[in-house]
């Protein structure tokens, strides 16, 4: 099982959003860290791809990301989603199960242990506007689960979850990272400390830094703050 | 279940299963072919949709009764509001913003606003075929003519339309696209009343024209519409 990333770029006019990222990743989780506009989401959503990159590749044992193949073992979640105004929980997830393809039966059953999963089965017929934001993004996380991704790409998923939550979630894709890659982006340096098996660190396009944090010397946190304060002093 | 049977179950316990999620993911994924998936989608259109497609049938065949010869316009005013169904159901994905969660799924959102097309393509044709044979029996144009009449304003409505929801992102262009079409359709209900020159038989040759030209922009924007989905992710 590897995601290979090959010298991927994406360029919007002059601004370069990503410049010549490559990296192999093999099963695990992945935190990838970055400021605003560092060009994490933007990275995420060509590995996932819905967006074509200006050059360079992904593939995933292979496949590339252009194919059905490739959609039908990826998991995503992205930083902001809606939902169809008369959908429920059940509706949104038996909705996206018949874009992923997946038998109704298994859908079924598969839905149910999601939403068990998710803390969502008591509401799961309520509609989806009466929902707070961690209720959303916990239904958000049960879509990218629903057809057991190798590949699981996760943009700011622990936006909005309270911190029992967020515990519970830690908790779900530790696990997950042992059978799936999973890639996920966040602002909040310790829920990578915590669950991440590599840390990948995002800056003006480019990965600054890429590996184990194992730096006995420094924190992550240090580090990554350090970072921004380099940014400031060279503006 | 024999003596035999029940006297081995009772000596022997069945082992829990090894490694049981890993060898259900080792079997192969079932196919779908689009056609299944196209009726998949079927619940999935928006209610509203179905209602008000069912309510333009009900009206088209209760119509010649109330209208006798003026059905033509009437036809002909309902078939742009068709037209803004189907485009409205089209750009729904980008209106809620569920584009980025769609297009990474394995069908891709592609193959999903095909198939919403495909399924508003066919209800707005069966709806022109059933209109065509009662607006020519109980108006006063013939077959060609009623045809031309009834389908012209749909693709106006439905080319102008697909170029607004691939050109204006949001509720801006489904108001926009709801505007003219339903002055495109107030046109054609009024048709009889103020502008009657634009149906006399010397005219057939120009709409003639303006129907293929129309036809071919509507297959243009569905065709850019599809390849253009990549934008349609972008929410932020």
């Amino acid at each position: 099982m590897e995601l290979v990333i090959d010298r991927l770029s994406k360029q919007y006019g002059s601004k370069i959003a990503v410049d010549r990222i490559s990296a192999k990743l093999g099963k695990g989780v992945y935190g990838l860290l970055g400021a605003n506009g560092a060009g994490k989401t933007t990275l995420m959503r060509m590995i996932c791809g819905i967006l074509k990159p200006t050059s360079g590749s992904v593939s995933f044992d292979g496949i590339d990301s252009e194919e059905e193949d490739f959609r039908a073992i990826l998991g995503y979640l992205p930083q902001d989603f809606g939902y169809y105004p008369d959908f429920n929980a059940y509706d949104f997830l038996f909705y996206l199960s018949s874009l992923k393809a997946i038998p109704k039966k298994e859908a079924k059953a598969k839905i149910n242990e999601l939403l068990e999963v998710v803390g969502l089965r008591e509401v799961a017929k309520k509609k989806i506007k009466t929902y707070s934001g961690g209720m959303k993004q916990r239904l958000g996380i049960a879509q990218a689960l629903l057809n057991d991704p190798k590949l699981l790409i996760l943009d700011e998923p622990t936006a909005g979850l309270d911190p029992k939550e967020r515990v519970r979630f830690r908790n779900l894709i530790e696990k997950l990272g042992k059978d799936c890659i999973v890639l996920l982006s966040t602002h909040i340096v310790s829920d990578i400390e915590h669950i991440s098996d590599e840390v990948l660190i995002m800056k003006d396009g480019s990965f600054i830094f890429q590996g184990k944090w194992n730096d006995k010397e420094s924190s992550l946190e240090d580090f990554y703050l350090s970072q921004f304060e380099e940014g400031e002093d060279s503006e | 279940m024999n003596r035999f049977e029940r006297g081995i179950k009772e000596s022997f316990s069945v082992p829990n299963p090894i490694k049981k999620e890993e060898f259900i993911k080792k079997f192969p994924k079932p196919e779908m072919s689009l056609s299944k998936f196209v009726i998949s989608q079927i619940p999935y259109v928006s209610k509203v949709t179905w209602a008000l497609t069912i309510l333009m049938f009900i009206s088209v065949f209760l119509a010649p009764r109330i209208l006798g010869v003026k059905v033509t316009w009437f036809i002909s005013g309902l078939t742009p509001l068709m037209a803004l169904l189907a485009v409205s159901e089209s750009s729904r994905s980008q209106k809620y913003n569920m584009a980025q969660l769609e297009a990474s799924t394995r069908f891709s959102l592609r193959s999903l606003l095909l198939a919403r097309m495909l399924l508003l393509g066919i209800v707005s044709f069966v709806l022109i075929i059933v209109s065509v044979p009662l607006g020519t029996f109980y108006g006063s144009f013939r077959v060609f003519e009623t045809s031309l009449y009834v389908i012209t304003p749909f693709l106006l409505s439905a080319s102008i339309g697909l170029y607004i929801v691939r050109s204006i992102k949001g509720n801006n262009g489904f108001y926009m696209v709801s505007a003219i079409s339903l002055f495109i359709s107030l046109i054609m209900f009024m048709g009889d009343k103020y502008f009657g020159f634009l149906f006399l038989s010397v005219g057939v040759k120009y709409w003639l024209m303006l129907f293929m030209l129309l036809l071919v922009l509507t297959i243009v924007e569905s065709k850019k519409l599809l390849n253009n989905t990549e934008d349609m992710t972008w929410s932020l």
